[in-house]
């Protein structure tokens, strides 16, 4: 840099914009500067408030309650469905009366005669009886009766 | 906010960000940056409307901040009061200065140049914008414009310190 143009930074240093410009040009500013807009902060705040109305109505423990309820329709409503479930009984089974096919032998056994017994007894030692005698019998029959080859 | 919060924006940023605020604190930070500047351009190019042309030219960024479109501020700025300048003294020129430049030689100097070789000067001594941009805001080439430079520069000096005595020169004789 020569020395005129040092001399030049120097003088022209001087040279600021007039105060009464920066006054004018800085008032204009501020008079064009918008007004805070209350409506948008309302508009801000609403919007906020249905936020939090929103995620509580979906975080609060009586809209899945609500959920499970049936809707009621004039087809499945029932006056007392309450009354219906307290009056409900399973079905009876029917009880199988079934008939004891050795009653006649333990009769005569009872009775002393143990001869039927004895021949049934051999019978079953020969062959292999569908139906063999029941354990109380047979132990009668083993005691009482001699196999006869 | 407060203005130290804007220091470290750019000045493109900052026009963004008073677009989109219209907040006085971001037009000062802008304001403040480039008044000086400005007003030295102005008043060494046309003394006596400075004061209004800059008005008018801040009124205009207020009212309706400019789309750069890629352009630095300041390059906008300037090429802006260029034309304001240009257009003023278009209509009345030759009017009396209203600075008094009496004390300095140089800034006598200066007004002395021919107008394009003393915007061509200002607007890179000054303002700073680079002899590229310089050349486009006077529509000449970049050769043209460096030499107007040189030559104010040369003028200057001749103007401030008078005519630097020239070495003896020897030419050679044909014979």
């Amino acid at each position: 840099m020569s020395n005129w143009e040092h001399q030049y930074r120097e003088e022209v240093s001087a040279f600021t914009s007039p105060q009464q410009l920066d006054t004018q040009v800085l008032q204009q500013a501020k008079r064009l500067q918008p007004k805070k807009d209350i409506g948008r902060i309302l508009s801000r705040a609403s919007l906020g408030c249905a936020t939090i109305a929103a995620i509580l109505m979906l975080v609060h423990p009586a809209q899945h309650l609500g959920a499970l309820t049936p809707r009621m329709t004039p087809e499945n409503e029932s006056p007392q469905p309450e009354l219906e479930i307290a009056r409900w009984q399973p079905p009876q089974i029917e009880s199988e009366t079934q008939e004891d096919p050795w009653q006649a032998l333990r009769n005569q056994v009872t009775a002393g005669n143990y001869i039927a017994l004895c021949q049934e007894w051999r019978l079953q030692q020969r062959t292999t009886a569908k139906q063999p005698l029941p354990r109380e019998l047979r132990k009668f029959a083993q005691k009482r009766c001699r196999i006869l080859h | 906010m407060s203005r130290k919060a804007f220091q470290h924006l750019t000045d493109e940023a900052l026009l963004d960000h008073y677009k989109e605020t219209r907040k006085t604190v971001v037009f000062h930070q802008l304001y403040t940056r480039h008044k000086d500047a400005l007003y030295r351009y102005s008043i060494q190019m046309a003394p006596a409307s400075s004061a209004k042309i800059l008005q008018e030219l801040w009124q205009k960024i207020l009212e309706n901040p400019p789309q750069l479109h890629g352009r630095l501020f300041r390059n906008w700025l300037f090429i802006q009061i260029n034309k304001a300048l240009r257009e003023q003294q278009a209509l009345n020129e030759h009017k009396s200065t209203a600075v008094d430049y009496r004390k300095s030689a140089v800034l006598v100097a200066i007004q002395k140049l021919p107008s394009l070789q003393r915007n061509i000067l200002l607007l890179h001594m000054e303002c700073k914008l680079s002899l590229a941009t310089v050349a486009d805001i006077e529509q000449i080439s970049l050769k043209k414009c460096r030499e107007y430079y040189h030559r104010a520069k040369e003028q200057i000096e001749t103007l401030v310190y008078g005519v630097q005595p020239k070495p003896w020169q020897v030419e050679v004789i044909e014979e």
